[in-house]
């Protein structure tokens, strides 16, 4: 048997909270590569925030050694996925790394959107998946319906579907020899010429970047020259090796093997995800498949509260731009919220764990504006310009026509919702595509949506109108035209730049309304009478007043009295410092705020 | 102590007031936050005893001892509850035991309820000479709506019993702003009270303070106090009214013919040390204030055991000890020297508070005459604001 026989790489892709990290360490102790005390958490995610939110964010690989009792040694690669609807594109890149996939699911939940987009995604990339049902062993399990399900969407014979508890260990034992036998040995020529998969990458303070590849064809060895595709550096190869727990350096990599590559990269960015690895001095004749240039598809603006505390933000970006390549920001300047920056994401939670580990890891209070998503904008003269905030959008005059960015979105839940479902799909501007019965009691809706509709409180409004029973996953679906307009808000006649919005003119009317009436609410009253308008160009669509201040004054005031007021007065002072000025009128944080809580 | 000499009132040295709290309420009046108990009459006498107890202690405490006193407060409550016997007892100690400017003023607060000629003269024959009427409102459709247990006719006879006992510094309190209260309804009012020609009236905005029963009423939507609009219009309308009678505003809320000023409190607005006694009293020393526990029973206990009252204490450091003196100071008509006080202020507190003062003189709230500063007309409506700007710029 050749060398590539014994190996086996393979992912684990489930919905969140089907079992994916447990399942992860119970293979991990299960092969040796951890003792049980090391067990004890959850290996592979290893931020704090993953851990609280049940997600993975980062990508890693761990080599494992099994002996079978038959056939000898193997080594079985996980290679981990990154668990969120943003990461689509980096959990292509993993599967594509793998010859197989465990596909986990909850036997008291089934199937949900995300089992069945990363299976998609799975089948995509031909690998050999073997379901699982894990959970057996829950007081609500039901892994009859679980297989049922699963067996609705991979056919099959239902005897191939594993029942498990990793928790407890139940069947993970008979797992790894399943794996062995179905999911196929990897193939590649060690003597071709080189081509080495990035599927993700990570940042050392003392080495810098961290390629984590999977040598397709070829060897990678520690002094070769080699070339990334995208963008022809070249960088020598100071080590190469596998992964554990931590870096085991090796002398090479050879077709089929996983592993890891420092080469000097200083900058993350130049280590690709997607990207191919090849030896500059005998190129591979052209890249591997399925690489693409990682975009933007969320925007907001980051603001610190405190002024002072701009080089701070700067800094922390730096820092976790360090890691995190998908993460993108240039500074911004707001009449209303001073110095900060444009930040770009590749979705809607990606830009929550940004703004988390910026307010948790760096101690930075921040107002986020409104996100946006990047519109093309095709003008009068022919020109396209891409439109990442609504300072940035043309006159409208010189507009022919805007296009916005559509996703393809699977909803999976309980068929008593569907009525709640197609009603904000309609409020939303979702087109439905199909509908599917995995049961008689659960559905998958597809629908097309435009992005920007999808981006803020889409995810809390499905949660919540399903009793949480919904599951959502998307992809990138093209652009499409649409009617686009600027709303502004305005402060006794100041545009308050931070609370503009690019939004679709029959949203606009309810947005401007219900914003206008949020910002009477949270602006409190001063010593002139305020006009809230918002206005689309010139034309006014909505409009409040705050009504002058006409007194503030305490009527008793003796002894202890003057204390407590000024307790009180102390206590409100730290609110009242972080208010910001537009023109004569002081806005306070929570305006800024309460843009992001908008019903609509 | 060095610091205390810094005060606006002349510090260590310059005598101070002497307030008595007396806790006890026949009954409950629904916008009251102050601390009070209901009947509990067999505490009284013993709770008499404690606070000469505490006041001998506060005669030695060096904070205070040796200084004359130019005021006594009997405060509540409803001290007009207390015997007559146990008022002259209090006095008689309180002469004891510090030096007493010969014009003492000696306050009581009353309540018009069951008020009569013979306990206010006994009252005054104890030795007080400043009696204050609760009355609140001369109308029964707000005294109902305050709760009060006592009627407008109940006010006019306790007033004209004061005037009977030989009261010649009678001071009445009017609340407005009542639910139900207009502001041409309160004018008529005010009218009423100068044609009576008190030596003082206290005129205070109903505050809807947190926790109360009417606060409550008023979250729920069962009350509504007249439009803040209104509300200011009565709060400048008074001015007119009493002013054209010869009371004239002499503090935010406190008018009086002239030399009838209420000493004690004006010293107080001033930054003048202060002695608070009884259950929840606040006492002032320079930077220092401090607060008794409010519980009747503890606050006993404690002096019984010869424990220490202090329920809060706080050291103000000198921006906002300042800022807290130019507000007060600012609340009375004729302002302060702000730029003498400032003076022990060090830098960059100083230039703040100062910046802060030339702001409000720029928004129109402040005015100055010579080193005096003191509110607008219009200023005055804003008087927190401007308090606010001030401990803004403490820190």
């Amino acid at each position: 048997m050749s060398r590539l026989e014994h190996i086996r790489n393979f992912c684990i892709i489930a919905h969140i909270d089907h079992g994916k990290s447990t399942l992860a360490d119970r293979l991990l102790s299960l092969t040796g590569t951890l003792t049980d005390a090391e067990a004890q958490g959850q290996v592979l995610d290893d931020m704090d925030l993953e851990k609280e939110r049940g997600i993975t964010i980062k990508a890693h690989a761990v080599r494992m050694e099994y002996r079978s009792p038959q056939n000898g040694g193997y080594v079985l690669n996980l290679i981990d996925t990154p668990g969120h609807v943003d990461f689509a594109y980096e959990v292509s890149r993993s599967l594509a790394a793998c010859e197989g996939a465990l596909l986990i699911v909850d036997a008291s939940q089934g199937v949900e959107a995300q089992t069945i987009s990363n299976l998609h995604l799975a089948l995509l990339n031909n690998l050999t998946i073997i379901p699982v049902v894990n959970k057996i062993d829950l007081p609500g399990a039901d892994p009859d319906r679980a297989a049922a399900q699963i067996h609705d969407l991979l056919g099959g014979p239902a005897e191939d579907i594993l029942r498990i508890s990793a928790k407890t260990g139940l069947g993970v034992d008979l797992l790894i020899p399943e794996m062995i036998r179905r999911i196929p040995p990897p193939i590649g020529d060690p003597q071709a010429p080189l081509q080495a998969l990035i599927f993700d990458s990570a940042f050392d303070q003392y080495r810098g970047a961290v390629a984590y590849v999977r040598v397709v064809q070829g060897t990678i060895r520690k002094g070769m020259t080699i070339r990334f595709f995208s963008n022809g550096r070249d960088y020598l190869v100071d080590e190469v090796g596998t992964l554990r727990l931590k870096m085991i350096p090796k002398s090479e990599l050879s077709a089929g093997e996983v592993g890891y590559v420092i080469a000097g990269v200083k900058n993350i960015a130049d280590t690709k995800v997607g990207d191919t690895i090849t030896d500059r001095d005998r190129p591979a004749p052209g890249a591997l498949p399925g690489y693409v240039e990682a975009k933007s598809m969320v925007f907001s603006g980051f603001f610190p509260i405190e002024t002072e505390e701009y080089e701070n933000l700067r800094d922390a970006l730096d820092r976790l731009k360090l890691n995190d390549s998908s993460l993108h920001y240039e500074p911004e300047t707001s009449t209303a919220l001073g110095f900060g920056f444009r930040c770009g994401f590749l979705g809607l939670l990606h830009r929550e764990i940004v703004q988390e580990r910026l307010e948790r890891e760096f101690n930075l209070t921040l107002i986020a504006t409104v996100p946006t998503v990047p519109y093309h904008v095709y003008l009068l003269n022919g020109e396209m310009q891409v439109v990442e905030s609504p300072a940035m959008l043309p006159d409208p005059a010189e507009i022919e026509r805007i296009e916005e960015p559509m996703i393809h979105a699977e909803i999976v839940l309980p068929t008593e919702y569907i009525g709640n479902i197609l009603k904000i799909a309609q409020e939303r501007r979702g087109v439905q595509k199909k509908m599917e019965y995995l049961d008689p009691t659960r559905v998958v809706l597809e629908f097309r949506f435009p992005l920007g509709e999808i981006i803020y409180d889409f995810y809390d409004k499905l949660k919540s109108v399903t009793k949480g029973y919904a599951s959502f996953d998307y992809e990138l679906d093209g652009y499409s035209p649409s009617e686009m307009v600027k709303l502004d808000i305005l402060l006794n006649g100041e545009r308050v730049d931070a609370l503009s919005i690019i939004i679709h003119k029959d949203g606009a009317y309810e947005w401007g309304r219900h914003l206008a009436e949020k910002l009477k609410e949270v602006i409190p009253r001063q010593q002139f009478q305020i006009a809230i308008q918002a206005a689309i160009g010139s034309r006014v669509i909505a409009r409040e007043t705050i009504s002058a201040l006409r007194k503030n004054v305490t009527a008793k005031c003796y002894g202890g009295d003057i204390t407590r007021k000024r307790k009180l007065l102390e206590r409100q002072k730290e609110g009242k410092k972080r208010m910001k000025q537009v023109g004569t009128v002081r806005v306070p944080q929570e305006a800024f705020l309460s843009v992001l809580k908008i019903e609509r | 102590m060095s610091r205390a000499a810094q005060s606006a009132n002349g510090g260590a040295h310059a005598p101070i007031g002497l307030y008595l709290h007396f806790p006890f309420c026949s009954a409950r009046c629904h916008y009251c936050a102050f601390y009070f108990v209901v009947g509990r009459t067999e505490l009284r006498a013993e709770y008499v005893e404690r606070l000469v107890q505490e006041m001998r202690r506060g005669a030695r405490d060096p904070q205070y001892a040796g200084r004359a006193v130019h005021s006594i407060y009997f405060g509540g409550g409803t001290p007009s509850l207390l015997e007559p016997g146990q008022v002259r007892r209090v006095i008689e100690e309180a002469r004891m035991l510090f030096p007493a400017k010969a014009d003492l003023e000696i306050s009581l607060e009353s309540n018009p309820d069951g008020v009569e000629t013979t306990h206010l003269a006994a009252l005054r024959s104890a030795g007080v000479n400043r009696l204050t009427i609760g009355w609140q409102s001369l109308r029964d459709a707000h005294l109902r709506a305050l709760t009060r247990t006592h009627s407008a006719a109940d006010n006019l006879r306790a007033y004209a019993c004061a005037r009977d006992a030989g009261f010649d510094n009678v001071a009445v309190d009017l609340i407005f702003g009542i639910p139900g209260q207009t502001a041409s309804g309160w004018l008529d009012e005010l009218r009423e009270v100068a044609a009576l020609a008190p030596q003082h009236v206290s005129a205070y905005e109903l505050t809807f303070e947190e926790g109360t029963k009417l606060t409550r009423r008023l979250q729920e939507g069962k009350v509504k106090p007249p439009d803040e609009g209104v509300r200011a219009e009565m709060f400048e309308a008074t001015d007119e009214i009493l002013g054209s009678a010869g009371i004239q505003r002499y503090e935010i809320s406190n008018f009086a013919r002239v030399g009838f000023e209420c000493r004690h409190n004006l010293e107080g607005w001033r930054g003048g040390d202060l002695l608070g006694l009884g259950a929840s009293g606040a006492s002032h020393v320079g930077n220092a204030r401090w607060t008794n526990i409010a519980e009747v029973d503890e606050y006993m206990r404690r002096i019984r055991e010869g424990r220490d009252t202090v329920g809060e204490i706080e050291r103000l450091d000198d921006a906002t000890w300042a800022a807290e003196d130019l507000y007060l100071g600012l609340r009375t008509v004729q302002g302060i020297a702000a730029e003498s006080r400032l003076q022990s202020v060090g830098e960059p507190a100083r230039s703040r508070l100062v910046s802060s003062i030339e702001r409000a003189i720029g928004q129109g709230f402040l005015d100055r005459e010579h080193e005096r500063v003191f509110f607008t007309r219009r200023g005055r409506l804003f008087a927190d604001l401007v308090f606010e700007d001030l401990l803004t710029g403490t820190s």
